[in-house]
């Protein structure tokens, strides 16, 4: 199946960090982080991108508003990876920062989300389904009408 | 258009239990096999 | 070896379990080896496989270490369509089944997907699509190698080095003892270790974050991924197919299956073994889903299941993780270093090389050739080039060219060498330049539907009808 390239680094990943993830050493200053991502998804996923190790119980804000005046969702930051991949979301503007502390700030980042428009979507997925459809009757109607040829001069067994 | 709790559910379960009963049609099989001395 | 604190195994326990296994598929491999009279015995397994060993080795194959892995990474991607799309996959096992026992009847002594392809296309066609088949094979070989020594160096710490070399040296070894035999057999016991694992983790899955749970934590925050009309999702879904359909048409590996099946059972195991994977994508991708609510956000998507399923069962997780990869790479390395060496032996060193080679030279070749393409692959996998890796990315555009060159050229005797060749090779061509004009998303579909308009071209405009007695190749061996 396709994207074989990728399994590669998952398994890597995994067990190397995740089963093992380490906390990171606390400050004792206040830690300024900058974060980064895309700015246009086209999926509905995208990564966010930390410039240095986390640390613990770091909260992730979301909102769909710049100034945070309201916020949709917060999640933690989830083990001691510098990236994280945030995925499922409709079209928009997404705004995330890190819940400002005594101890963190950090920027605020936007994500525009625009899905490909329903036509490219649809324009491929019927060119294919078309061309399946072909091949699926193809093969049935020639398989039917093939049934009985044989080469075989002596039975092989 | 959003999949329905139970569309989903029903989506996991069946293919749980279809994916539970593939071991005992393929053992089953290899019984069939062995005792009509099929198996190569 | 010296403890690594801190990994999931230790690496004493990672090298037990690796020699354990080892050892019992060698020995197993040795023991089902010594039934194996000719070259016909060792590799196409006396051609005489029963049911229930032929459906297991055609679901176990498909089962790469990729299905367990990608299938949630795609789930995690594109939510519902992604684990359904994956698990159309399935559809080239079901639709490879009439081909299988059209294959078994057309070519009753025949080796090797190379061996039809010269005697129904000639020579051009065999060229493109041999190379179209080393591409593939060495690529998914490589990837494979490299992914069993990181496994074992991610779960274990155990030196990378040392666990791609015990992997490929017990792949190698069982294969080279006991030939297709060996293969198939071990598939059928891997096939029930891949198919029990991924139940467990699921049913565990289950029962501690209920269903209803992870359909309300992603509905409210991650609506996209139970969206139906995902554009992305229905946008890849085809090519995903198309890819998948190339890669089982063309590649060796399902042919000499088809050619080692006992008569009536090529289509019946085929048919069984696709519904049996149906299910298992989706089995293994739904996990994924659960990742929000018990609050994992990877670094990289590809991660999530594995992920998911060592946040569940902890350490009992990661050792099912281990083994049910560890079986699923097994099941498909040991198949395609059956089927390239096959390959080798017959398409270039019988055919080209040494036409009056015998029997016995020619098993001994064969195991030549899968030593050396483990010694090659070893080689490959040394530096740990990921990049090597990225090859398959466009792999789709090479294998979806051959889809309708080998549907026609089965069953329609209209389709000459000339077009079969121009198909393959202009088919391959315009879906790389999809994949890096257009997109990933192009690549198979576009290689697909060129070679498909080239091969509708040939039957129109070609008037030589082919005789299908010449694919029966009499061998006319001194033992």
């Amino acid at each position: 199946m396709p994207k074989r390239y990728g399994f590669i680094s998952q398994i890597a990943l995994l067990f190397l960090i995740t089963l093992l993830a380490r906390p990171a050493g606390a400050q004792d200053s206040k830690t300024h982080f900058t974060l980064s991502a895309q700015e246009t998804s086209r999926e509905g996923y995208f990564v966010v991108e930390l410039d240095q190790v986390p640390q613990p119980g770091m909260i992730v804000q979301q909102s769909t508003v710049r100034d945070f005046s309201e916020i949709s969702t917060e999640f933690a930051w989830f083990g001691d990876f510098e990236k994280m991949t945030l995925t499922g979301f409709s079209d928009g503007d997404y705004y995330f920062r890190l819940k400002p502390s005594a101890e963190i700030s950090s920027n605020v980042i936007s994500v525009k989300v625009k899905h490909y428009p329903r036509w490219q979507a649809y324009s491929l997925f019927f060119t294919g389904l078309a061309l399946f459809t072909l091949l699926v009757v193809m093969i049935v109607t020639l398989h039917r009408r093939h049934r009985h040829d044989s080469t075989a001069k002596v039975k092989h067994d | 258009m959003s999949m329905s709790l139970t569309a989903f559910s029903t989506l996991v379960v069946v293919c749980l239990v279809l994916t539970a009963c593939a071991p005992v049609i393929l053992i089953g099989l290899w019984l069939k096999d062995f005792i009509s001395k099929q198996i190569w | 070896m010296t403890e690594t604190s801190g990994f999931a195994l230790s690496s004493t326990l990672g090298l037990t379990l690796v020699v354990i296994f080892g050892l019992a598929w060698v020995l197993f491999g040795w023991y089902l080896g010594r039934a194996n009279k000719t070259h016909e015995d060792f590799a196409l397994a006396g051609r005489n496989v029963g049911f229930a060993l032929a459906s297991a080795t055609a679901m176990a194959t498909w089962v790469t270490s990729n299905t367990t892995l990608v299938a949630p990474q795609l789930t995690y991607q594109f939510g519902i369509w992604g684990m359904v799309g994956y698990s159309f996959a399935a559809l080239g096992l079901i639709l490879f089944a009439p081909l299988a026992a059209r294959i078994k009847r057309l070519m009753p002594n025949g080796y090797t997907s190379g061996d039809f392809v010269r005697l129904r296309y000639g020579q051009p066609a065999w060229w493109a699509f041999i190379i179209i088949s080393v591409v593939y094979a060495f690529g998914w070989l490589v990837s494979l190698g490299m992914a069993g020594g990181i496994l074992l160096e991610a779960l274990s710490g155990l030196d990378y080095h040392i666990g791609m070399t015990s992997i490929l040296i017990i792949c190698v070894g069982y294969t080279l003892f006991g030939g297709l035999r060996a293969v198939i057999a071990t598939d059928f016991i891997q096939a029930l270790i891949i198919i029990l694992g991924v139940a467990l983790i699921a049913w565990f899955l289950i029962d501690t974050v209920s269903l209803e749970s992870i359909h309300t934590e992603v509905q409210n925050n991650h609506p996209q991924l139970l969206d139906l009309l995902f554009p992305a999702a229905i946008m890849f879904l085809f090519n995903n197919i198309f890819f998948g359909l190339g890669e089982i048409f063309h590649s060796n590996v399902w042919w000499s299956r088809a050619l080692a099946f006992k008569g009536s059972v090529a289509f019946k195991a085929y048919l069984l073994g696709g519904l049996l994977w149906l299910p298992i994508p989706i089995v293994t991708g739904f996990i994924a889903l659960a990742a929000p609510q018990l609050g994992i956000f990877p670094p990289s998507a590809d991660m999530v299941g594995p992920m998911v399923a060592a946040e569940v069962l902890g350490k009992a997780g990661a050792v099912v993780v281990f083994i049910v990869v560890f079986s699923a790479l097994a099941s498909s390395l040991d198949s395609l270093l059956a089927a390239t060496s096959d390959l080798v032996t017959r398409d270039i060193y019988h055919k080209k090389l040494k036409p009056d080679a015998g029997d016995k030279h020619l098993m001994h070749f064969n195991r030549y050739s899968i030593l050396g393409l483990g010694v090659l692959t070893w080689l490959f996998c040394l530096p740990q080039i990921a990049t090597l890796g990225a090859l398959l990315n466009f792999a789709g555009a090479f294998v979806a060219s051959t889809i309708f060159p080998i549907v026609l050229g089965l069953y329609h005797r209209g389709l000459s060498g000339k077009y079969a060749a121009a198909a393959m090779t202009l088919g391959t061509l315009s879906g790389l330049a999809g994949y890096f004009i257009i997109g990933f998303y192009v690549a198979a579909l576009l290689s697909c539907i060129v070679s498909a308009v080239i091969c509708g071209l040939g039957l129109l405009l070609s008037k030589r009808q082919f005789d299908w007695q010449q694919l029966d190749e009499q061998e006319e061996h001194s033992a």
